[in-house]
């Protein structure tokens, strides 16, 4: 995805060559690592939806406790 | 719009397909892996650091607007992750590997065993200096010249202008190369 033609040094050149290599690895156990991140993701999304309602339950009850006190102060 | 062939799958993950989910994995697992492995000590916090960058990135896919590919977005997060962790770790990773130990993960190595090895040796000795450099000069070079990324990627990514991209990048070249020359080992730099 190099989109702009580079003038590169001759030296350069030898360190992109150098670094090659580098973009051939693979993660390790990359398999493993593929269901490890599917099987926490399976898990957390429940979780982290309850947690949101919770939370976002938990601030309009807070706000609506708010209102009603600072009501009642205008009184 | 962007014609990024990740779309369809991140659509299909936001409508709740952990299984689009899955193949975004697998198409982006390797590079976010070598960006992060590049930042961080070793390979065993950068997997932990992999998994934690896709789990924000799942948990985050309904702020991804589509504006940009999803590479440049996951490896933003990705970059992050890892200057985060370097950050409390307060080191930045400039450590030497152990390189014995060291193998170049699912690469079908060509070459006789002896060959193999001095490759390997290689590979370790510039892992280790190019670990050597700074933070942002190593972010740059590693996006551009192992990642082949744009300038309007890697500053995406980054977080940076691209005009300072360009400079950091052109200081970065630099440093590399004069770490290079400086060096016993014979990289074979052109003067």
């Amino acid at each position: 995805m190099t989109d702009e033609a580079e003038q590169l040094t001759p030296a350069e050149e030898r360190v992109r060559a150098l670094l090659h290599p580098f973009s051939e690895e693979r993660a390790p156990h990359g398999a493993a690592l593929t269901t490890a991140i599917s099987r926490t993701a399976r898990w957390q999304r429940p979780v982290r939806r309850a947690l949101v309602a919770v939370g976002t339950a938990g601030a309009a009850l807070g706000g609506g406790v708010g209102s009603l006190v600072r009501g009642r102060r205008s009184r | 719009m962007l014609t990024d062939p990740d779309q369809p799958l991140v659509r299909a993950a936001l409508a709740g397909e952990l299984q689009a989910f899955e193949q975004l994995v697998e198409r982006h697992r390797d590079v976010v892996f070598r960006v992060v492995a590049r930042l961080v000590a070793d390979d065993h916090v950068a997997e932990d650091l992999t998994q934690d960058t896709f789990l924000r990135a799942f948990h985050r896919l309904e702020h991804y607007r589509g504006e940009a590919p999803f590479r440049s977005w996951l490896l933003r997060i990705a970059h992050n992750t890892a200057v985060t962790h370097v950050t409390r770790a307060g080191r930045f990773a400039a450590h030497p590997l152990d390189a014995a130990g060291e193998e170049i993960a699912g690469a079908v190595e060509p070459g006789g065993p002896a060959e193999q090895l001095e490759r390997r040796e290689r590979r370790d000795r510039l892992d280790t200096k190019l670990k050597g450099l700074g933070r942002t000069h190593r972010t740059v070079l590693v996006l551009r010249d192992i990642e082949g990324l744009s300038y309007e990627e890697i500053a995406r990514v980054t977080g940076a202008p691209v005009g300072s991209v360009k400079a950091r990048l052109h200081r970065a070249r630099g440093e590399f190369i004069d770490v290079l020359r400086n060096n016993t080992y014979d990289w074979e730099l052109p003067r």
